[in-house]
């Protein structure tokens, strides 16, 4: 990754750096145009000149703030202390923390003093569910296909829509059949997700919970118009620089807005082919419309990252009258393999040569990107495991501790099931033969079994048999030393207190027992590491949900391994999508690319015929461009319009990665595709098209 | 000098604590970052509770420094589940800490280069005139901590010398005023003078370059083994099960606090 400082400065950027000459400016143009530089040069004149006030450098996502951070890490500042670098729901949930009397005092909850109770999406998720299983056992949303999880996290979706565009949410039901152009059975489907919000609301408000869409809400109507708020927040910050405002949703836009006025200084930075995560809420326009207060706009136009090539290949885009590109230009800037191989693997084997051979004629490995909408944890793993085996290092995002699939989570809760019988959960026998063989390495599977086949015919286990009570058969087969660990488990599973947190159960069946010399987690850091995070996402699941009356530790341990084995915490918690290994060959999905506010020599495109490069996922319990406030009243959403926006979010898409591109682009694609199914998107189509136009007008000429 | 430590590393009062406790300690929290189950039975169940009872008094102390009417902190700390931070904040008020002036700047932060390395302190309040400097920190132990003990802490050493070399105007007096919301008659002043601070400049310098001069296979494990006792790599380093003794709780309670209000 080049470093944005190494970019000479021009009039522009120069302009954008003098804080004192234009303390408020707005700057908009493509990306890769130098913003993010000059909002660097910036707040490098900040910190010399100003070293007593506090700048607050404002991003929509973390990961944009990344060139933000390495300026500070990579440069020993005393005054680095004075930049925040914050998202605006951070901000919203450090304030409401901070201000909670002020929200205590305006009675909006039962219980107004007593202290909130914040919510992850995955503990929204769970109250969710409490809300509307019961919905659905009474025949609410019949109709409707999708996962309970999928179902809850999209009625959470519409109050974050309500909140976060600034409309009440009593309104959604209405909003969303107004638009509504097809079957009349939808709108009924619209009046249940009305009555499921209006009921999760409430049970929020009686229970002092804060979801997203409540923190929201309250940090707009009540902190933020709040005087004594207004002064603490002037004297906290006097600088902004807000970065990627189009990527953030019109109650930012809102709140900067009515802020401006009491800055010493302020640069926002508009990136105009943004808006990539309008799914979430992301406003172009309600960003854009902050340039009308601003007395100096600057406009960016200069390209410092794209050869010619590939901006002769943008402009061919961008332009109305299609302009045949030359193939030599073409072939230029997008390179595609002369003989296409028919199965995914093979394809993957040849971009790990081609990896191979551009780091060998001297591209530094952090300056390739391996990209597709979507990467399964196979593929990056293998992918990773081919380069590596070439010693070359690859970055990728932290996969997902999947419960379902972490070995060491799973042998833990397997276990905590056996010891709480009172939770009624009891693991089935593959899970605790998997969990013996993975606790006690030296008992195999095949053994494993036979243990746990003397005591329980119904395929569920409620407990470990005692060794003693084996047949000689059995154990003449097994050493003894395993066996009496089979017992030392036992012996501690039955001793457990069930009214023991199961944090502090965890920790101790960790330290006591799995980490003792012999057992599965001796010396094992990974499955330490594993532990740490269950033990996290267990508190984090808990906190909102100790504060009730009857929760228990028996109580919270049920919910909590009944939840996850409902599939609600699908994931671990993790702070944010994290991108992990040493510096190297980066392999993430498109979007994680994009908002990385980077840029590489070389892009591989995978799973062309995929339709993930532009279709928004099925969501028939909600709709992000009819809750927007950019849309019509009234107007109706229709198949054309749904055609249009896969157009432009590839349009979008395909310009935002070519500009961020230095070099050349790799198409690559296989017979079938890594599902293993021809695979015909339009992207695709759009590839073949450019290059058989341009070889048929090569021949013609 | 190895690169272990990276550039921009900031030191503070807590990682200093935890080379002082345990130099392996520091390495597998602040440059590893090694996420590791704490033993939470042995830190005792009322570990976490205090953590959150301290923090939450914390933020009520701050709250009434933002200006925010007392009444309502009363009646949010007589609602917190813990009866004992109503009583402390009750405390608070009646003493003289909760005098407001003009020049005060509660949760505040302030960095120094101090020979070449940045230092942070964030201190729960500071206050100033033209004469004096004031460095108040709150706290909610159980037993009152010895003056001794406190004296010789980091802590000290690190806000007394981050606050007179950050603020740009003329050297005047510091004091740093320990207070016990639970004897809140009987706070731990401490008089810091130009000699102490050139003291604790040469401290500080040599406790930095001394963690920066170490190879990774120098940050070794405490031969104290007292200070294992509630510490979250325990099991780690094969040490579960130790008796620790009250300064080793208050020496992690510290970091456990600052990390939970964020302060580092
Ligand atoms: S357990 Fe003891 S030796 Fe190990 S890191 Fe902690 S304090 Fe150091």
């Amino acid at each position: 990754m080049k470093e944005f400082l190494s970019i000479t400065p021009d009039n522009l950027q120069e302009k954008t750096a003098d804080f004192v000459g234009n303390p408020h400016l707005f700057i908009s143009g493509p990306a890769s145009s130098g913003k993010t530089s000059s909002a660097l040069l910036r707040l490098r004149q900040i910190l010399s000149s100003d070293s007593r006030s506090t700048t607050l450098v404002l991003v929509p996502q973390r990961s944009l703030a990344e060139p933000y951070q390495a300026y500070l890490r990579t440069h020993n500042l005393p005054s680095s202390q004075q930049v925040s670098i914050q998202t605006m729901s951070s901000i919203v949930r450090r304030m409401i923390a901070l201000f909670w009397p002020l929200i205590a005092n305006r009675q909006v909850f039962r219980h107004p003093f007593e202290p909130p109770r914040f919510l992850t999406l995955e503990t929204a998720q769970y109250y969710m569910a409490q809300i509307v299983n019961p919905l659905i056992d009474r025949g609410h949303f019949a109709t409707i296909t999708l996962t309970r999880n999928r179902l809850f996290s999209q009625l959470l979706d519409n109050l974050n829509k309500s909140a976060i565009v600034g409309f009440a949410h009593t309104e959604l039901a209405r909003r969303l059949k107004s638009a509504w152009t097809g079957d009349q059975s939808q709108l009924v489907v619209y009046d249940d997700v009305q009555l499921a919000v209006n009921a999760f609301r409430q049970f929020c408000l009686e229970h002092n919970l804060l979801d997203f869409s409540l923190q929201v809400e309250l940090f707009r109507e009540i902190i933020w118009p709040n005087p004594t708020f207004q002064k603490y927040f002037q004297n906290q910050y006097q600088h902004l620089i807000y970065d990627n405002a189009e990527e953030d949703p019109p109650y930012v836009h809102d709140v900067v807005a009515s802020w401006l006025k009491n800055l010493q200084s302020t640069l926002i930075i508009l990136d105009e082919g943004g808006g990539l995560r309008s799914f979430l809420g992301a406003d172009p326009a309600s960003a854009a419309k902050l340039a009308s207060h601003f007395k100096t706009r600057l406009q960016f136009e200069q390209n410092y990252v794209v050869p010619p090539a590939i901006e002769a290949l943008l402009g061919n885009m961008q332009s109305s009258q299609a302009q045949k590109l030359p193939l030599s230009t073409i072939s230029q800037a997008l390179i595609i393999t002369s003989k296409q191989p028919r199965f995914f693997p093979e394809l993957l084997q040849s971009i790990s040569q081609d990896i191979v051979g551009l780091i060998h004629n001297g591209t530094p490995a952090q300056e390739i990107a391996v990209l597709s909408p979507f990467l399964s944890d196979p593929l990056v793993f293998e992918l990773s495991r081919r380069l590596s085996t070439a010693g070359i290092p690859t970055q990728s995002l932290r996969p997902s501790l999947a419960l379902k699939s972490n070995p060491h989570i799973q042998t833990v809760l397997t276990l905590a099931s056996l010891a709480h019988p009172d939770w009624q959960q009891p693991p089935n026998l593959y899970q605790t033969q998997s969990a013996l063989s993975i606790a006690i390495p030296r008992l195999d599977p095949l053994r494993a079994r036979l243990i746990l086949d003397q005591i329980s015919p119904n395929k569920t286990v409620t407990a470990l048999p005692a060794v003693e009570t084996l047949p000689e058969e059995l154990t003449k087969r097994i050493p003894p030393e395993v066996l009496l660990q089979v017992e030392n488990l036992r012996l501690w599973l039955g001793a457990a207190d069930p009214d023991e947190p199961l944090d502090y159960f965890i920790s101790r069946l960790f330290s006591e027992l799995l980490t003792e010399p012999g057992y599965g987690f001796a010396e094992n850091q990974e499955a330490g590491e594993h532990i740490a995070r269950l033990i996290q996402s267990y508190q984090k699941f808990k906190r909102p949900l100790a504060a009730d009356q009857n929760a228990d530790a028996s109580y919270l341990g049920r919910e909590y391994v009944k939840t996850l084995s409902q599939g609600l915490l699908s994931a671990l918690y993790l702070p944010e999508e994290e991108i992990v290994g040493e510096q190297g060959v980066l392999i993430v999905p498109v979007m994680t690319f994009l908002m990385q506010n980077r840029f590489v020599s070389h892009q591989f495109w995978l799973n062309l015929g995929s339709k993930g490069w532009y279709e928004r996922l099925e969501q028939p319990l909600t709709h992000p461009y009819v809750l927007n406030r950019q849309w019509q009243a009234g107007k109706k959403w229709t198949t054309d319009d749904e055609l249009a926006l896969g157009r432009f979010n590839l349009d979008r898409t395909l310009v935002g990665l070519l500009r961020r591109c230095s070099g050349q682009v790799h198409l690559c694609t296989s017979d079938y595709g890594e599902a293993g199914i021809e695979e015909r998107g339009m992207l695709l189509t759009w590839a073949q098209n450019l290059f058989r136009s341009a070889l048929r007008e090569e021949q013609n000429d | 000098m190895t690169d272990l430590i990276p550039v921009g590393f900031v030191f503070h009062q807590s990682n200093l604590q935890a080379f002082q406790n345990c130099r392996f300690s520091f390495l597998l929290r602040y440059i590893k970052k090694l996420p590791w189950p704490a033993p939470l039975a042995a830190r005792s169940s009322s570990f976490e509770q205090d953590l959150l009872a301290g923090s939450t008094l914390h933020s009520l102390i701050h709250q009434y420094f933002l200006g925010i009417d007392p009444e309502l902190l009363v009646s949010c700390a007589q609602n917190f589940p813990d009866a004992r931070v109503s009583g402390w904040f009750d405390n608070f008020l009646a003493s003289k800490y909760a005098k407001i002036t003009d020049n005060q700047f509660s949760e505040h932060s302030l960095q120094i280069t101090l020979n070449g390395s940045l230092l942070l302190a964030k201190f729960d309040l500071l206050s100033f005139d033209s004469n004096t400097l004031q460095i108040c920190d709150w706290k909610s132990s159980q037993t009152m901590p010895k003056r001794q003990f406190l004296q010789e802490r980091v802590q000290t050493m690190v806000y007394a010398l981050v606050a007179a070399r950050s603020l740009p105007q003329a050297p005047r007096p510091i004091t740093m005023h320990y207070w016990e919301a639970g004897f809140p008659d009987q706070p731990i002043i401490f008089e810091i003078g130009d000699a102490q601070l050139r003291k604790y400049e040469e401290t500080i310098t040599d406790l930095i370059t001394s963690i920066r001069s170490l190879r990774v296979e120098q940050f070794e494990r405490t031969t104290n083994l007292k200070k294992c006792a509630y510490c979250e790599y325990q099991n780690y380093c094969a040490r579960s099960g130790l008796q620790g003794d009250e300064g080793s709780f208050h020496d992690w309670f510290e970091i456990g606090l600052s990390e939970l209000q964020g302060k580092n």
